[in-house]
């Protein structure tokens, strides 16, 4: 098999793995006939390595910094929640920013424990997010949910202040607290165990030597 | 059952590659290419190059296998202790199930 034709075919494995076995993978490849069977060979193992390496990627450790984030993006959310001179469309569209914040900050935390991790934790992250934002939606509406608080007439005011001045304010801010609390939980639990599949996985590699 | 042979068999499909690898290792370090050869005059099935290289990452992950330095691209690997153990463990539990198989041939 030719060089050129080699090198194309180790394009089927990703870069760590490529990293270390491309050279004598490659070296192997060239004293091997070009046949179907090898093409397809190497594609199959290279579709196995990806799989693999998602799930054994190296899982960095939860950090201050992101705990710091995640309470950052919470104390904002609380305090834009109270602030009784926004529109209902600017907190809406705020809530979207927040969501996005918090989906993209689980993301990048997951992808450090692999690929695999990373899809899985963000798909549940974006899941969360659309639920959350359906849920205010929904409920601007007034329809399809039934919030845990009465009296959610926001749109018939006209602006979340002059909600917060009417009867409902006290179980509006613990709905919003809870909320806020609940998603930032759940986005960095969601990371944490995306980053801990990974951890586990190698300590389970360590302690079998 | 010891945990070695558990771990052989939890390499899935790559769990009959490896312990011909590893057979194969058991004579001395081999690179890539005298390990297919190898393979190929010991159990008639030639690896292909994805298979053997499946399976040299999934050894050397578990520390069974060892690369040697080499100035060469092809590395040589050799059997590690770990390694040399859990292919021992493995002839021992084929001889047994070989011998059970034979006597139940033979009663039958």
């Amino acid at each position: 098999m030719s060089s050129h034709l080699s090198h194309l075919l180790l394009f089927a494995y990703p870069p760590s793995w490529r990293r270390r076995y491309a050279l004598e993978l490659q070296a192997l490849l060239e004293t091997e006939p070009l046949t179907f069977a090898v093409v397809i060979n190497l594609i199959g193992s290279g579709a196995g390595e990806w799989l693999r390496a998602g799930w054994r990627a190296p899982a960095r450790p939860m950090n201050a910094k992101i705990l710091f984030g995640l309470t950052l993006e919470s104390a904002v959310f609380i305090w834009f929640s109270t602030m009784t001179s926004v529109s209902y469309e600017r907190w809406l569209a705020f809530n979207a920013v927040f969501g996005l914040l918090l989906t993209g900050t689980a993301f990048v935390r997951a992808v450090a424990a692999g690929w695999l991790n990373g899809f899985l934790t963000a798909s549940l992250a974006a899941w969360g997010f659309v639920v959350m934002l359906l849920s205010w939606i929904a409920a601007a509406s007034d329809q399809m949910v039934q919030l845990p608080f009465d009296h959610f007439d926001v749109l018939s005011r006209g602006s979340v202040s002059g909600y917060l001045a009417g009867s409902g304010y006290r179980e509006f801010a613990v709905a919003s607290l809870l909320l806020a609390g609940a998603m930032t939980v759940v986005l960095a639990l969601m990371a944490w165990a995306g980053a801990g599949v990974g951890r586990l996985a190698n300590n389970l590699q360590e302690v079998s030597r | 059952m010891s945990k070695e042979k558990d771990e052989l068999n939890d390499l899935g499909r790559f769990s009959e590659p490896a312990l011909l690898i590893m057979i194969s290792l058991a004579d001395g370090p081999k690179h890539g290419y005298a390990m297919t050869e190898d393979i190929e005059q010991i159990s008639g099935q030639r690896l292909g190059p994805g298979t053997l290289y499946g399976g040299i990452t999934r050894l050397e992950a578990r520390g069974w296998i060892e690369p040697l330095p080499s100035d060469d691209r092809r590395r040589p690997y050799k059997l590690t202790t770990s390694g040399h153990k859990v292919l021992k463990h493995r002839l021992a539990a084929m001889k047994s199930m070989a011998k059970i198989a034979t006597t139940r041939l033979a009663d039958a």
